[in-house]
């Protein structure tokens, strides 16, 4: 009777206490908002399921959680403190992105900088509300949009904050239809919605073999704390375009890419222990991460309001919105806009073009946050 | 510390001006190269032979390309259907875009993407596709 006691104290629901329900609840919407509504799927159902894994109860000290040395979980989450994940999703996605829509209209690329705004009065902002330094450098690249890069800064930075960081980013990412298309219609006249883009010109091989070179070499010596991340993307364009190596190219986009999105998104979500999570500064992260997401959105309207200003060719403001690189569910809303202005409107292809200029950005923006709190 | 005070205790402020210019710059220079980049192939690239007059190479009729693309998808499809005629019964979708771009129609990946979702265009395996008649 006694041993029998003593099993039941020892299980899961015996140790439970109400932050584990809270913790289920947030991992139940993830895993319900990937099937149910197919929001970032890829992403959120991982997460969501590794939030339900993490938050299992158990004793301390068995060598099981995510925290604890030599659990399993812990040399999986190996791969999101070291980078080394984010690192390898960027050479995925260098090996998916096609650059011809920006290569035709280079111009797109400012849009992509001016959306990255955002994750710099973030910084101001998380500053003001007495995070430090580093903590309020790796909220404030929540307003690039880009999972793994957050997760990449956070883990060099701030460690500490990499659970409600990346849960953070990614449920604004899967919440950008509903988060975006307000922002961008206030901003917005009908008028402006409903300006078409021309066909863009036809780009040559030479020109796409060139772009990952160039773009290599002016990113990562801008700033070579991105390295790790426009090192792997440039070079995974490069194997896509040269023609020569589809066999790895192939492997890069399609089974090495959603290998490390499985264990990014498992180990992120269950790096999510309630006591570990739920704190203050979650939730002030999650506040900040929201003011970050809009601010981008509407620093990237802005901007193309702005260029139509100083330009003769006009362009479609509604494209700075996926000058933030949430690939592609930012494009997707700038299209679904467009169309319902006018659905003789094709944006797509120019709003792609934003967004991978998107995530050069935020990249670059990365290695200067962590140049800038280096020591 | 909070307020004001925490950020100039950070050097936020320069920090986040600093951070912003740099990533403008930094853009808009890696811009300014793309947009040189055609010019610099330019250089490189042999001029092209002026077309040969009354060529009598040429033995299959130019396709006549609508600027808009029926809103039938049947009819978009006859379009596309006539272009894979000499890629054989299966054919990979990069080589339909090609031809498609070559003689200017517009939008082909929009329009690709329609027939895959109408089960118009279907996979074979291996990564090649081929037309399925559309059901009415």
């Amino acid at each position: 009777m006694e041993l029998l006691l003593q099993f039941l104290t020892n299980t899961g629901y015996y140790l439970a206490d109400y932050r584990h329900i809270l913790m289920w609840a947030i991992g139940i919407l993830f895993v319900y908002l990937a099937i149910g509504k197919q929001y970032e799927p890829l992403l959120l159902l991982p997460i969501g399921f590794g939030v339900l894994l993490g938050n299992v109860p158990f004793f301390k000290g068995f060598g099981l959680g995510i925290y604890e040395p030599n659990s399993v979980l812990h040399y999986l989450y190996f791969g999101v403190t070291t980078g080394v994940y984010p690192s390898i999703v960027f050479l995925g996605l260098g090996a998916m992105t096609d650059f011809s829509s920006l290569l035709a209209r280079p111009k797109l690329m400012l849009l992509g900088a001016a959306a990255q705004m955002g994750i710099f009065f973030t910084l101001i902002s998380a500053l003001a509300l007495g995070f430090l330094p580093k903590e309020a450098a790796s909220i404030a690249i929540i307003g690039g949009a880009d999972g793994p890069t957050s997760i990449f800064l956070t883990a060099k930075l701030a460690p500490h904050l990499i659970g409600p960081i990346a849960i953070a980013a990614y449920s604004y990412m899967a919440l950008i239809p509903i988060i975006q298309p307000p922002i961008m219609k206030l901003l917005t006249t009908k008028a402006e919605r409903r300006i078409h883009m021309p066909d863009p010109r036809p780009v040559s091989r030479k020109e796409l073999l060139i772009f990952p070179v160039i773009g290599l070499f002016l990113c990562c010596f801008l700033a070579p704390a991105s390295i790790p991340l426009l090192g792997t993307f440039f070079f995974g364009n490069l194997m896509k375009v040269s023609g020569v190596v589809d066999r790895l190219a192939q492997t890069a986009r399609n089974a090495i890419i959603d290998t490390a999105t499985i264990f990014l998104g498992l180990t992120v979500g269950a790096s999510t222990q309630a006591d570990v999570f739920l704190t203050t500064k979650s939730v002030g992260i999650f506040a900040l991460g929201a003011v970050a997401f809009s601010i981008a959105t509407a620093s990237g309207v802005l901007f193309g309001k702005l260029m139509n200003l100083v330009s003769k060719e006009k362009i479609n403001p509604l494209l700075g919105a996926a000058g933030v690189s949430a690939v592609p569910g930012s494009a997707r809303e700038v299209h679904v806009m467009g169309q319902k202005e006018d659905p003789s409107n094709y944006l797509l292809m120019h709003a792609m073009a934003c967004n991978s200029s998107g995530v050069i950005g935020s990249a670059i923006c990365a290695g200067i946050l962590w140049s800038f709190n280096v020591g | 510390m909070y307020g004001l005070a925490a950020i100039q205790q950070a050097n936020g402020w320069a920090m986040a001006g600093a951070g912003a210019c740099i990533v403008l710059a930094g853009l808009a220079v890696l811009s300014f190269l793309i947009s040189m980049i055609p010019h610099l192939t330019g250089l490189f690239e042999k001029k092209a032979p002026p077309p040969a007059e009354n060529s009598e190479i040429e033995t299959k009729p130019k396709m006549i390309v609508p600027d808009k693309l029926p809103a039938d998808l049947g009819a978009a499809s006859t379009i596309y259907i006539s272009l894979t005629e000499d890629l054989g019964e299966a054919f990979n979708l990069i080589d339909l875009h090609q031809k498609s771009k070559e003689i200017g129609l517009p939008h082909p990946h929009l329009s690709i993407n329609r027939f895959r979702e109408a089960g118009v265009l279907v996979s074979v395996g291996e990564g090649r596709f081929s037309w399925q008649p559309l059901s009415e």
